[in-house]
């Protein structure tokens, strides 16, 4: 098995369905999106369930616990189920279309960017040239969707929401591009697969564990930048809830509410597996030779597990000290470890 | 008709469609959003010529950058509506001669430029030979138009204090 | 200290007070969670915990002195006394009003009313919170004619 992309037009041929030759790439195309999508809502739903469970422990309670038998993991079905049968609420002084389209732009971006997202050596989509580059690029759909949701809303709450939203995108996405360039410089290449297989051969190969060390502080800062970007705490400005009701998606109810939320949790699956493909050696595993799916997974969740953990212990920034972080901290830093990886790079090219 | 030319049809067709939508659009948020349709079409038309790269920068600066520095920007000042122009004023009247002479300069531009067709599609990505020109042969105009840049950051950052200065005095 | 190293020393407190923080979570995520799963598991409460009364009517001589030392009078007592004989024919105590207080099992001299352990006894309506804790009786004419029934 191969790339889906390619698998999937020559897996459909087999069938003989008699399809006009010319549709056969748009099927696999749709059967592609949808693959990619259900297994985002999948993981979105575990990951839902895991953060209110770690939540609950992490304050001495215990989480969900009735639905589903003992741990309580059917938790997110029954809140899907609940978010579609809500009213879908849609105020008069919204500019409707608008209204209705950010939702939509929210969940595309990250879905776009998992086309570029290879699990392991023979489980991605398309093993596109410019992969990280694309996953950085379609990303800023989202931010776009919600920044109109804020907008579209029509509502002083939600406008705050969008307006932090776009000034924290925009002081996280810099500092975000120059540590992904550490990786991209150190294989020479944009292609996630490469990035990955340059890492091979034990853990002293991952790129974080990599002297001159300047790619664990680019990690470290790629993740932090990921938080921000995410609108995770103690970047989650953009929804307070403590100040802004609900932030950007104040106004929104039922399915076009849930699109968000399943942004939000797409995205963290993102960054996560990005930081494990770009820093900590993707699949492969600690000892040399080790290789496979289950590390990739491992490293995530990981990832994850820290996310969530970040998020129930920091306290939320201020917006002035999110773009101070942004553009006084990371940013130079960043710079640093760019000119630092380059001229090691260099000479180690001799 | 191959798959590809009624790709490009339909691609033109939402270019053109978003650009003559933004010029018609009364609500500048909306207008942000049929630009947003464009600039999606001309990445689209990239990734058509395996331009794959150009295609990501596109959209990481004109929808990641530009259009959401527009959003901000209406959001900041509150341009909600834009009225209707005055007609029959010498505003209406500059305006449209301005953009007749545009046309007409653009106009000669591609008729006198000889655009290289038929050539062969790279297959292993732009990106490298992109990188190559940029930092090899092309070094100097990329370096002067990254030091412009820089000037113009610096010195707004400049303006923005001076006028804060001004305003604590 | 100078700007540069406020700056960087900053930029070190701000990720080792993110780890300190870290850590203190990481202690409750692997501590035991104080949660008690109430309707499922009911809570043990204390020996002196003072819940609704428990009446022994058998014991009662029906004196009012609960009655009387209740601060909030929300204990209404009927008695049919013959001789030596004493039926208690109501002792409704309203919990709309009780406080819980204890003071009306204190002065009681029979040691016939005590705070119990029980506590689930919310209700719909008003009088649903009113409880009777006498068993219902027939009452001959006579007998109600010289029931007292007194709030106090
Ligand atoms: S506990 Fe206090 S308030 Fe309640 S019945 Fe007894 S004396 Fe009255
Ligand atoms: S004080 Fe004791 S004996 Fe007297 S009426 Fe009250 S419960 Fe009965």
């Amino acid at each position: 098995m191969n790339e889906l992309a390619r698998f999937l037009p020559t897996f459909l041929e087999g069938f003989n369905l008699s399809l006009p030759q010319n549709l056969v790439p748009v099927v696999a195309m749709f059967l592609c999106g949808s693959i990619v999508a259900a297994a985002m809502g999948l993981s979105a739903a575990v990951l839902v369930w895991a953060e209110r469970k770690l939540a609950g422990h992490f304050q001495c309670r215990l989480g969900p616990v009735y639905v589903g038998g003992k741990f309580g993991w059917l938790q997110s079905i029954a809140d899907g189920i609940k978010l579609f049968l809500k009213e879908d609420i849609i105020p008069t002084d919204a500019d409707r279309p608008l209204f209705r389209l950010a939702p939509y732009l929210a969940v595309i971006g990250v879905l776009a960017a998992f086309v570029a997202f290879p699990i392991s050596e023979h489980l991605l989509v398309a093993d596109l040239n410019i992969g990280i580059f694309f996953i950085l690029a379609v990303l800023t759909v989202e931010v776009f969707g919600v920044i109109l949701a804020g907008w579209a809303s029509n509502n002083k709450w939600s406008l705050l929401g969008a307006m932090r939203a776009a000034a924290q995108m925009v002081s996280s996405e810099i500092p975000m591009g120059l540590a992904i360039l550490l990786p991209v410089m150190t294989a020479e290449s944009l292609s996630l697969k490469t990035i990955v297989a340059d890492q091979s051969g034990g853990i002293l190969k991952w790129y974080v564990f990599q002297p001159p060390f300047f790619m664990a502080v680019a990690f470290l800062i790629f993740f932090v930048a990921g938080l921000a970007s995410l609108k995770r705490s103690p970047f989650d400005l953009p929804e307070a809830e403590s100040e802004l009701t609900a932030g950007f998606h104040t106004e929104y109810s039922g399915m076009r509410f849930s699109f968000f939320f399943m942004a939000e949790y797409a995205g963290m699956l993102l960054v996560s597996g990005l930081a494990a493909l770009l820093y900590l050696g993707g699949w492969h595993g600690i000892l040399p030779g080790q290789s496979g799916v289950e590390w990739f997974l491992l490293k995530t969740s990981f990832l994850l597990f820290v996310m969530i953990w970040i998020r129930w212990t920091l306290p939320r920034l201020r917006i002035d000290q999110v773009v101070y972080v942004g553009w006084k901290v990371m940013t130079p830093f960043a710079l640093v470890c760019v000119l630092g990886q380059a001229a090691a790079v260099h000479f180690r090219g001799g | 008709m191959s798959a590809e030319r009624v790709a490009f049809y339909i691609i033109s067709a939402l270019i053109l469609g978003g650009a003559v939508a933004v010029l018609f659009s009364r609500i500048v948020i909306r207008a942000v959003v049929y630009l947003l349709v464009s600039l999606f079409g001309v990445a689209a038309l990239y990734i058509l010529l395996r331009a794959d790269f150009l295609a990501a920068v596109q959209v990481l600066v004109y929808i990641g950058g530009i259009t959401v520095l527009m959003v901000f920007g209406v959001m900041l000042t509150g341009a909600g509506r834009l009225d209707a122009p005055p007609s029959g004023s010498w505003k209406a009247f500059y305006a449209g001669v301005s953009s007749l002479a545009l046309l007409a300069l653009l106009g000669i531009v591609v008729g006198r430029t000889t655009w290289p067709t038929g050539g062969i599609l790279p297959e292993e990505g732009s990106t490298s030979i992109l990188g190559e020109l940029f930092l090899r042969q092309h070094v100097m105009a990329f370096e002067v138009a990254s030091v412009l840049l820089l000037v113009v950051l610096v010195g707004v950052a400049l303006f923005i204090r001076l006028g804060r200065r001004k305003v604590a005095v | 200290m100078s700007p540069v190293k406020t700056y960087f020393s900053d930029v070190f407190m701000g990720l080792w007070t993110a780890m300190v923080g870290m850590s203190i979570t990481l202690k409750y995520l692997f501590s035991k969670p104080v949660t008690e799963m109430y309707p499922d598991v009911k809570p043990k409460t204390p020996t002196r915990y003072r819940g609704l009364h428990v009446f022994e009517e058998e014991k009662c001589i029906g004196c009012y002195v609960c009655a009387k030392a209740c601060p909030v009078d929300c204990i209404e007592i009927g008695v049919v006394r013959k001789g030596k004989e004493i039926k208690i024919t109501k002792f409704d105590i309203d919990y709309q009003k009780c406080m819980f207080c204890d003071l009306c099992c204190e002065p009681c001299p029979a040691h016939c009313i005590h705070m119990g352990p029980e506590f689930e006894r919310a209700s719909f309506t008003r009088s649903g919170t009113i409880l009777q804790f006498a068993t219902p009786k027939e009452l001959s004419e006579d007998e109600k004619k010289i029931e007292k029934v007194a709030r106090k």
